[in-house]
């Protein structure tokens, strides 16, 4: 199965056009819109979307970051590279068992959100984007994906994918692997950014314990194409 | 061993109740920075080396678990 998505940032309520113009081969049209928008909301379930996730927007000033040291986990590496492997999809699989950015069904599917999560990693790799990994010897415990092109003055990255190995393996890489990160792209970048979903309390507090800040919030409804 | 894991680990994670489960890691109540800091605290309290090996959910689950371990690495 090949699965066609497609996102679109609504602005005001009249941006909003008919689901048929948006992209005849979407299977999936996710719409994002201001939480607080209630006109926007009633006209996007009107034509068929439902609620899909409430996302928080964060950013963390990489000049002040709060950073955590990863010395004491020993025979554990911290490495950047561009390799996104099939352990990298394997991890993902794993990790992501609710995540609404690839459970696109109102039920959760595995089989589709696996689907979707390798369209995710076979863009990032096919765009050139890289990765910071936690290892002990071969086996990967948790990766973070960086889009070093979100800002065209350069001044922030995004972090667009994020993964930890289930149980308390990925729990003790998560902090020192954002953390090295962070380090990691300091040099080129002041800003870093990424979405988190509001239900995904583990990611808001690591996020909140980096120094991290919520600058926005917003909703994302969808559509699906197939069903109709 | 356990008196004294848990009074080093309730000092410096007050907000933390470590006898409220005996699945803290199962249950969600350490967090991944929580996780990170009882290694170091461990570490700096006792001058043990926590091998990958021994980071399983069973060792860290209950302070019990954790006194344990402390006391298996110190030998």
């Amino acid at each position: 199965m090949n699965i066609h998505k497609r996102t679109i940032n609504i602005e005001k309520k009249d941006a909003i056009p008919e689901t048929d113009e948006l992209n005849p081969q979407a299977d999936y049209i996710i719409c994002r819109a201001d939480p607080l928008d209630s006109a926007c909301e009633n006209r996007l379930r009107g034509m068929g979307f439902r609620f899909l996730d409430r996302m928080l927007y964060f950013e963390i000033d990489l000049r002040t970051f709060s950073e955590t040291s990863s010395e004491m986990l020993s025979g554990i590496n911290f490495i950047c590279d561009d390799r996104f492997g099939e352990d990298v999809h394997e991890l993902a699989h794993a990790a992501y068992t609710t995540d609404r950015r690839f459970h696109l069904e109102p039920e959760f599917n595995q089989t589709l959100a696996n689907e979707v999560i390798d369209m995710y990693i076979e863009d990032f790799k096919n765009r050139g984007m890289k990765l910071y990994k936690a290892t002990h010897e071969k086996e990967l415990l948790g990766f973070t994906v960086v889009d070093e092109k979100i800002d065209s003055g350069g001044s922030s990255f995004e972090n667009v994918l994020g993964a930890t190995k289930p149980g308390i393996k990925g729990k003790m890489v998560a902090a020192p692997l954002y953390s090295a990160m962070l380090s990691g792209e300091r040099e080129k970048f002041r800003k870093y950014v990424g979405r988190v979903s509001s239900s995904n309390v583990s990611s808001i507090n690591l996020h909140f314990q980096l120094g991290g800040h919520i600058a926005k919030t917003y909703d994302e409804y969808i559509y699906e194409k197939k069903r109709r | 061993m356990e008196e004294k894991v848990f009074e080093i680990l309730s000092e410096e994670f007050p907000d933390v109740d470590f006898k409220a489960s005996d699945a803290l890691v199962d249950d969600g109540i350490l967090d991944s920075l929580t996780i990170t800091g009882i290694i170091a605290a461990l570490t700096m309290e006792f001058g043990i080396t926590v091998p990958y090996e021994e980071i399983v959910e069973e060792n860290f689950n209950s302070i019990a678990g954790l006194a344990k371990m402390v006391e298996r690495l110190s030998k």
